[in-house]
């Protein structure tokens, strides 16, 4: 038999035409989704970026509760954390010496990351209050 | 700070309290421990009693929905964790045993606990004591009613009807109201263990238990100044003996050693003995006390 009565170049033609018809479509989708994606969030992905002003929340903290002069005194201090001051400080200098987690480590940027007593003070929070973790999302 | 930060930091947080402290605040009684607690104990009423212990459910709101029925017991109605524990009167939990599944019931839980592997390996201290001028060797718990009659357990009497049962049932079950208040504490410090677990794994709420009793432990050792002994002092002196033990730890015991402190422990007729002197010592000593 010829092989041309089965498969014939027109035949061939056709179906790379299909073929190709379906990879403008697949461009033009995914293309469509990147511009949704493009305009809807900053930068690129799916991963989404909160700018959280650590510094100034950790000055907040320290001032609240760990200055020497703090705005919460003792008493209220040790209803939200649950201890007195010098044993959270105690677990905290501890724990710094534990892991390398709870000591302020840079990021690329030379940024602090979150410092220790912050760390541990979020801890304790989830901890006492039995909130979740969103809720300290501040 | 982010979710996902702040549910990190939780469990590095318990898992570094668990590293550090987890040696110190969770021991085993040691035998100062033991000299103090006998001595508690004796003051009243209970000569050789080392605590109070009992049972507590910690429901699991993310257990995984296969292991549902295993976790689920009818009076609880939702999947929970078992937590056992020992208590002493300034509710310091001296045992912590966590991770049975809620469908257990205490005595389950009480042969699958660590409780007593220190005394089968003959590595707790060794104590002596006088009750009703009869000599014991094994300290005991107040439990209650559903824990087995051996001789380490000291339970009250169901329905009493004599004058002297009475008695003894009323301070049993005032004495063994510790570890409730100790559980009570515990819940009210840290709200997550009343409220239904969120984290999925079970290593993680185990972490998290035993870091919140450290903490709790830790607490109560820093605040011992506030609390003022309620005691009174001008009582007898104690008749009670603790020695070290003769056995070194990380000694591997021989079998045979082990299955006779076992039976000796399992052993009904000293439980019996040991609470009708309870009832005799407890009648003699507070019975002018409510007239």
């Amino acid at each position: 038999m010829d092989p041309v009565d089965l498969y014939s170049m027109d035949d061939y033609l056709q179906e790379q035409e299909i073929l190709y018809d379906l990879g403008d479509h697949i461009v033009a989708k995914m293309q469509a989704v990147a511009d949704v994606i493009q305009g809807g969030r900053s930068g690129c992905g799916f991963r989404r970026y909160v700018d959280r002003p650590r510094e100034q929340a950790s000055k907040q903290l320290m001032d609240d509760y760990f200055s020497p002069n703090p705005v919460y005194n003792e008493t209220q201090f040790r209803r939200r954390f649950r201890m007195r001051r010098p044993l959270f400080l105690k677990i905290v200098e501890a724990l710094s010496g534990w892991s390398d987690y709870f000591t302020v480590r840079l990021d690329a940027l030379n940024r602090p990351g979150f410092s220790p007593v912050h760390k541990c003070t979020v801890a304790i929070r989830q901890l006492a209050y039995g909130g979740s973790a969103d809720q300290l999302d501040e | 700070m982010g979710e996902s930060t702040g549910v990190e930091c939780l469990k590095k947080f318990v898992q570094g309290v668990i590293a550090v402290y987890g040696e110190e605040y969770l021991r085993r009684p040691t035998v100062q421990d033991v000299e103090r607690l006998l001595e508690i104990g004796e003051r009243r009423g209970f000569p050789g009693m080392i605590g109070s212990i009992d049972c507590m459910h910690w429901h699991w709101e993310k257990c995984p929905y296969a292991w549902k029925g295993q976790y689920t017991r009818g009076d609880q109605g939702v999947p929970t964790i078992i937590l056992e524990a020992v208590a002493s009167h300034d509710r310091w939990i001296w045992h912590a045993f966590f991770g049975v599944a809620g469908s257990n019931n205490d005595i389950n839980v009480l042969n699958q606990s660590t409780l007593f592997v220190d005394q089968l390996r003959g590595e707790a201290p060794q104590v002596q004591y006088f009750v009703n001028g009869r000599q014991y060797s094994k300290p005991y718990y107040l439990a209650n009613g559903i824990y087995p009659e051996r001789v380490v357990f000291v339970k009250s009497i169901r329905a009493p009807q004599s004058v002297e049962h009475k008695l003894f049932s009323e301070h049993q079950e005032g004495a063994r109201k510790d570890v409730e208040c100790a559980f009570g504490i515990l819940q009210s410090r840290f709200c997550i263990l009343r409220q239904p677990a969120r984290l999925y794994e079970q290593g993680d709420l185990e972490n998290i238990m035993l870091a919140c009793i450290i903490l709790h432990n830790m607490i109560i050792e820093d605040e011992k100044d506030i609390e003022d002994d309620s005691f009174d002092l001008n009582e007898e002196a104690t008749t009670s003996t603790v020695q070290p033990s003769t056995i070194t730890q990380g000694h591997d015991p021989a079998m045979e050693e082990v299955l006779q402190r076992d039976t000796e422990i399992r052993d009904r007729e000293a439980h019996r003995q040991l609470q009708s002197d309870l009832i005799d010592h407890i009648w003699q000593k507070f019975r002018n006390r409510n007239n």
